[in-house]
């Protein structure tokens, strides 16, 4: 998944001569939580959030509050890779350029539904989540017993565990009653957290 | 993963007769963005996040002199501003449920609940943390992109095909395809060369959707 799949395209931008408070009014027309600043030739020269524009006099120009260091991505930067950046650099939106054009902008929002997905948030379920240990062909013995029976996988995530030598797998499954997979898991030492209809 | 295991327990309150002084002092000190606010009992009867407090700020363009200002922000209560409409969760609730809620309904973090007492609070801010995790955002390996059109059995092939070749998977996350039969799953992989996984991946008829090395 790379951002160019899930960011914000043409995003609303306010230009540097604009007061704060058009900027707040702006932002809270659009329900946005970020403003790119351009210049006249549309060129990106600041971004604000809207915390930045709360704390800010109203009378104050844009082009002296913004944030004018902006981190940037490209439309095929990693999505995992946006959100490191994210929350190493302490921002909550990256804008998106291509050959020093503006083309979008990827927003901690855009990139909490794509959570959803990966954990399938919206698709119901038998929930397991696993322990198990961090050795090479693990969740291939996993994933392929679930197939064996039959089973279908709506999701599959895997997360560091307690320490380097286990992880834990939390996957949801359809078609496949919970005892039979509870009892097949354990069969394969693998150490059930929980267990749940979702 | 359960919100019990990445909420933070124990969180930073406020009582619900402070003032919104004292609230924005507190947020700062203890670098929170939501305090629960508690009654005399001890019983949480609402939350207030900072952009509550910031947009009941006066603005500075009032003719008020600072002086004045600080007297009008502290005379006002946090009992005033805060969100009593808020939505508690239990700790045994998973982390995606959670999430789920905090999108449907635009809301930033949700008080955990247990036994009628607060026990945590747990943000966007913690479940993003997981999100890094979860793709494997720090750890170095090659990053492949692979589409499959029938959803069934098709992370057993690929994970099979990639334990075969000795390759050890990092990461592995799956996401929905365009219709609900085909899936997307991104996976990070080290201890096999690029072009034998490449070539497996395309004898089990998965699309290679993008492939990089993350150092």
């Amino acid at each position: 998944m790379l951002v160019i799949e899930r960011m914000t395209r043409s995003p609303v931008t306010i230009t540097g001569e604009a007061t704060v408070k058009q900027a707040l009014a702006l932002v809270e027309e659009q329900k946005i939580r970020h403003l790119p600043v351009v210049d006249a030739e549309g060129v990106l020269v600041g971004i604000l959030s809207e915390k930045d524009l709360l704390r800010a006099p109203g009378d104050h120009l844009v082009g002296d509050v913004m944030t004018c260091d902006v981190i940037t991505v490209t439309e095929y930067t990693a999505l995992e890779e946006a959100a490191r950046i994210m929350a190493d650099q302490r921002v909550s939106s990256l804008p998106v350029m291509r050959n020093g054009k503006r083309v979008g902008i990827i927003t901690e929002t855009n990139l909490f539904r794509l959570f959803l997905d990966l954990l399938g948030g919206r698709e119901r379920g038998l929930r397991l989540t696993m322990l198990v240990p961090e050795e090479k062909g693990v969740l291939a013995s996993v994933t392929g017993e679930i197939a064996a029976m039959g089973g279908d996988i709506l999701a599959l995530s895997t997360f560091t565990g307690e320490d380097p030598t286990n992880r834990i797998v939390t996957v949801k499954v359809s078609d496949v009653p919970s005892e039979k997979l509870i009892a097949i898991m354990e069969a394969l030492g693998m150490e059930i957290v929980d267990v749940r209809e979702a | 993963m359960l919100v019990r295991e990445r909420m933070s327990a124990n969180p930073v309150t406020i009582a619900v007769d402070a003032p919104i002084t004292e609230a924005l002092r507190v947020m700062r000190q203890s670098q929170v963005r939501r305090l629960p606010v508690l009654d005399d009992e001890g019983k949480m009867v609402g939350i207030v996040s900072e952009k509550d407090l910031l947009y009941a700020s006066p603005s500075p363009v009032t003719s008020l002199s600072i002086y004045e200002m600080h007297y009008l922000l502290s005379q006002l209560r946090v009992a005033e501003l805060m969100t009593t409409d808020v939505i508690p969760v239990r700790p045994d609730i998973p982390l995606e449920e959670a999430a789920r809620i905090m999108v449907d309904s635009k809301i930033g973090g949700l008080p955990v609940m247990e036994g009628g007492e607060l026990v945590g609070i747990i943000t966007e801010t913690d479940i993003f943390k997981v999100f890094l995790e979860l793709l494997g955002a720090r750890d170095k390996g090659l990053r492949l992109t692979l589409g499959f059109p029938d959803r069934k059995g098709a992370v057993a092939r690929i994970t099979t095909a990639i334990a075969q070749l000795g390759g050890n998977i990092l990461a592995l996350g799956t996401f929905l395809g365009d219709d609900p039969t085909t899936g997307i799953a991104t996976i990070k992989i080290e201890d096999v060369p690029t072009d034998t996984l490449l070539a497996a991946m395309r004898d089990l008829d998965l699309e290679i959707l993008d492939v990089r090395e993350i150092e």
